[in-house]
């Protein structure tokens, strides 16, 4: 296991995090809770930034060199073939995502309380966010298990 | 400044669908993979940067265009092309793997 691994997982685990704060402060919006789903909300967006730069030198420097040909190798080589290449590009998508709630979030901060169309729309894609970091979560398990299958594959 | 939020939604639909388009095209072009590798030495970073400069290009491109009265019709569009485009890429992998 390598710690950048680690701080990658770290990172996307708290942009999740955010995401399901930000859902939690628009169940029932106040002036006080929209201000603080906006502030978390750039929070979550800039941890989902950022685990998308420590993953992807992660994925290009140490991934394709030490693990996928381990985990190509081993009794379950779709962990790569086919998790971990729809976690590399699915993930592409929650930036945009992040950005769409935050900036829509600034954009209509004093009709979101009064707004339910609104509300409901930015919680659909909090959610979304929510389900899609945790979805990519699953996937790296999924991964790690390739790898350690591989590895005991080759001890034994 | 004061953001577009429906330049936003059709900005992000946009992308989702290039993201969808650009991974299954690398897959069965050699050559289309490796113009992508020469933007950014590999081609995930080359993908990466398509994706974020189409993102900022389709936005400031729509970004005067009128504010949708109804947004939660615009995010359940985001929503379901985000899904549908999961749901291609996943199956597009599948179809892949068992077929190499």
């Amino acid at each position: 296991m390598h710690p950048i691994i680690g701080l990658h997982a770290v990172l996307g685990e708290l942009g999740a995090l955010a995401f399901l704060w930000v859902l939690v402060e628009l169940l029932s919006p106040t002036e006080a809770r929209v201000r603080r789903a906006r502030v978390v909300a750039f929070l979550g967006l800039i941890f989902l930034i950022a685990a998308w730069i420590v993953g992807g030198y992660y994925y290009v420097n140490i991934y394709g060199v030490d693990v996928k040909p381990i985990i190509k190798a081993g009794p379950t080589p779709w962990a790569h073939s086919v998790i971990t290449e729809t976690k590399e590009h699915v993930f592409l998508f929650l930036p945009f995502l992040a950005t769409l709630a935050w900036a829509t979030l600034e954009r209509y901060r004093a009709e979101i309380a009064s707004n339910r169309n609104l509300r409901i729309g930015l919680i659909l894609i909090s959610a979304l966010i929510v389900l899609l970091a945790f979805s990519m979560a699953a996937m790296g398990f999924i991964i790690s298990s390739g790898f350690r299958a591989a590895l005991e594959a080759q001890a034994l | 400044m004061k953001w577009n939020s429906t330049a936003l939604s059709f900005a992000t639909i946009g992308v989702v669908w290039l993201i969808v388009g650009v991974t299954v095209l690398s897959e069965q072009s050699e050559s289309f993979k490796t113009l992508l590798a020469s933007l950014g030495g590999h081609h995930w970073v080359g993908k990466s940067i398509v994706a974020a400069s189409a993102f900022v290009l389709l936005y400031f491109l729509m970004r005067r265009i009128r504010e949708t009265r109804n947004p939660l019709m615009l995010m359940l569009a985001v929503s379901a092309s985000i899904a549908a485009g999961g749901v291609i890429i996943f199956l597009f992998y599948i179809a892949h793997y068992l077929g190499s």
